[in-house]
């Protein structure tokens, strides 16, 4: 495994480029490419089982995706970064097996229901509020960046159409819940 | 949290409250959207299903996970034994074909190093990024020529970025697609194609540094200039970055 996954410094401007406007093709083709050797190295390395390894080389693809969205990553040693973020998430979900009993009331957890109304809310949400909002509230974008990247006059023109696709998510999801 | 999804609702929340939800809500939505197309493309294109006991099922036989199963038929003595001699037998008999055959091998050396390079050349380098350039016009011809990029039609984005050069305000990145395209589209230009990463170069040496010297040599090769072409090659070998080991193999391949 090289140290930038074999990206080119070029290569590695494309790769974030091309995330940040929303292509994922480059990720997908550079990090599943390399998925078993993280895997493998993890297992050599903390003798996890596959179903471990697997796990945390799998949270961590999704960690790393966006850190490099948010420009947290350079290039120079991404393997490096990568290899070590896995094997934190690897001792994470170790110690997390090794707790007897889960937290019932855990604050961060979201019943299955919820998630279902969720995602028939976001179904009906026009293309346009599910950019600002995915955008905003899960890649982490600043109102400024996304003014730039959807191509809006102003930032205040980008945070009124926020507030508009909350309120229309938050009316459907309320509609929803209570058929 | 069901109460906080309630005053959610009810647009009771303060605005940091609320964004948190939100972001919790959406974390959870998409990274597990991220995983499940992954595990799916992991498993279909990769080959690395996500539990081990999916390979197991299909990688062990059965009778493994019987400890007193009687072995079958072609695993007794007299058997494996016949087995070995055949299998002594099958090598020897490899090795006595690949001494004869290595003449052949090594008279059809060209044809190697040239499929190598056909093989190299199948994979396209990955589309420019659009970015806007000095004039409109300019802007347009590269978005034309990138969109031609991205759809294969090498002819056209060669056509494309030529205008950008005759216009005079050509940069490296316009030199190096155009050196691509030429080595990419059905009438190959090679000529051209070096002529243009040699440019790419010569304008800024250090953007698209590791790329130019790839596919220069590359392009080298095609034309049938080998002396540089092994001199790109082993440029790439010495730093060690960017396709050294099929910089490693051509090499090897041209010095056969």
């Amino acid at each position: 495994m090289k140290n930038n996954f074999g990206l080119s410094k070029e290569e590695f401007n494309q790769l974030v480029g091309q995330l940040q406007q929303g292509n994922e093709r480059l990720f997908e083709q550079i990090f599943l490419s390399h998925f078993e050797l993280c895997m493998n190295y993890i297992q050599n390395q903390c003798n996890a089982s596959y179903d471990d390894a697997y796990e945390a080389v799998m949270d961590t693809l999704v960690q790393f995706r966006k850190r490099i969205i948010q420009g947290k990553v350079h290039y120079g040693n991404m393997r490096y970064l990568f290899t070590l973020m896995a094997k934190q998430n690897y001792l994470k979900l170790e110690q997390s097996l090794n707790k007897e009993v889960m937290s019932a009331d855990d604050e961060t957890a979201f019943d299955e229901e919820t998630l279902g109304l969720l995602d028939k809310a976001w179904e009906q949400l026009c293309n346009n509020c599910q950019q600002v909002l995915r955008g905003y509230y899960y890649d982490g974008f600043t109102l400024k960046q996304l003014t730039q990247r959807l191509n809006h006059t102003s930032n205040a023109a980008t945070r009124k159409q926020k507030e508009r696709c909350l309120k229309k998510l938050r009316n459907t999801f309320f509609t929803l819940s209570n058929k | 949290m069901k109460k906080r999804l309630n005053k959610f609702y009810a647009n009771q929340l303060t605005e940091a409250v609320e964004e948190q939800l939100i972001k919790q809500l959406f974390e959870v939505k998409f990274d597990k959207e991220h995983k499940e197309r992954w595990e799916h493309l992991l498993t279909e294109q990769y080959n690395i299903p996500p539990n081990q006991s999916t390979i197991a099922k299909v990688a062990q036989p059965k009778s493994r996970n019987l400890p007193n199963a009687v072995p079958p038929l072609h695993q007794s003595s007299v058997f494996t034994r016949f087995r070995k001699w055949l299998s002594v037998a099958a090598i020897f008999i490899c090795l006595l074909g690949l001494s004869l055959l290595y003449p052949m091998f090594s008279s059809t050396n060209t044809a190697n190093y040239m499929q190598l390079v056909d093989n190299y050349l199948v994979e396209k380098h990955f589309a420019p990024p659009q970015t806007r350039m000095a004039t409109q016009t300019v802007s347009e011809l590269w978005a034309r020529a990138t969109e031609s990029y991205q759809n294969g039609d090498y002819e056209a984005s060669a056509q494309h970025i030529q205008h950008i050069v005759d216009r005079g305000t050509a940069t490296t990145e316009h030199f190096f697609y155009l050196g691509l395209s030429y080595l990419y589209q059905t009438q190959t230009d090679y000529p051209n194609a070096i002529q243009s990463f040699l440019q790419a170069r010569q304008l800024n040496q250090h953007q698209y540094e590791d790329e130019i010297s790839w596919y220069l040599s590359l392009a080298y090769v095609k034309n049938k200039e080998l002396d540089n072409a092994k001199k790109e090659l082993k440029n790439i070998v010495e730093k060690g970055n960017w396709k050294e080991l099929e910089a490693k193999k051509l090499l090897e391949s041209l010095s056969e």
